[in-house]
């Protein structure tokens, strides 16, 4: 089970508010490569896990994407605080807040909502880690798309923390897979399944 | 106590907290709710030193060897023993 702690992994101090920001930076709270979707994915892959280090690796990865998406929902409160109707306007952010004003809602930048299609929980436990790896690789695409679009430092200094953590959780996953190898027939890892078969 | 034992009884403490604190959220100044937060606070304290010294950590705050890292040992919660 979980419990709460009352602090954000790495500080979030937005002082401008920035709708139009908000817009893209949302793909990472809700979106297919966001830290939700990253969350529920390692969590539920855990149940299939054959290996302890590979079940204590997605518990505790997706146990700091929940962490993650605190940050991604704080930066979008903060973005869209104090807003006027004028800059609503203005930044073109009237389709979000018609349906949710300025609460946190998880959806993708394009506007389609959190879809748990992207948990991707195949229950073989190479495709599972080699999924994870692409998954951080494509959150770290998306952090460095966002990185070229914004130059408030109150933005840029949170984002960059999350996409190094992206490299970081890269390399954990390639270890994983690597334990998951030296278990497996080394001729061919695909001869079975450790997952179901053992 | 077994393990199987402990763990419940860390289980029933840790339920209990999770009840009152939600109670305690919307009745902040409920004396009677707060007095039995602090005896059920250390009771559970108390069950989960005495579980995590005799099979292991369940957070890894509280591991304790110096040897391995021993967060990963199973079970894991949905593993069957045996």
């Amino acid at each position: 089970m979980w419990t709460y702690n009352k602090k954000l992994q790495y500080p979030v101090n937005i002082k401008t508010p920035n709708p139009a920001a908000a817009k893209f930076i949302i793909s990472q709270a809700g979106g297919p490569d966001g830290e939700l979707a990253a969350s529920m994915r390692y969590l539920s892959q855990r149940f299939a896990m054959p290996y302890k280090e590979g079940i204590a690796i997605l518990t505790d990865i997706g146990t700091e994407e929940l962490a993650h998406l605190e940050m991604v929902s704080t930066m979008l409160h903060q973005l869209t605080r104090n807003m006027t109707i004028e800059q609503v306007k203005e930044a073109g952010f009237e389709p979000y807040f018609v349906d949710h004003t300025a609460g946190v809602y998880m959806q993708a930048a394009a506007g389609f909502p959190f879809d748990a299609l992207c948990f991707a929980s195949k229950g073989d436990t190479i495709t599972d880690l080699v999924e994870d790896m692409a998954a951080e690789q494509k959150a770290r695409t998306t952090y460095d798309n966002i990185l070229r679009m914004v130059d408030d430092p109150d933005i840029i200094e949170p984002i960059k923390f999350l996409r190094e953590r992206e490299i970081v959780h890269f390399q954990r996953f390639g270890e994983a897979l690597r334990i998951v190898q030296d278990n497996l027939n080394s001729k061919n890892f695909y001869a079975i399944n450790p997952a179901f078969d053992m | 106590m077994t393990r199987e034992e402990m763990m419940r009884r860390v289980q029933m403490l840790g339920f209990v907290l999770v009840d009152v604190v939600e109670y305690l959220d919307t009745h902040p100044n409920c004396e009677r709710a707060l007095c039995f937060y602090h005896k059920y606070n250390a009771l559970y304290k108390q069950a989960v030193e005495e579980y995590e010294s005799a099979f292991g950590p369940i957070t890894p705050a509280s591991v304790r060897s110096t040897e391995t890292w021993t967060w990963i040992e199973e079970p894991w919660p949905w593993e069957q023993e045996e």
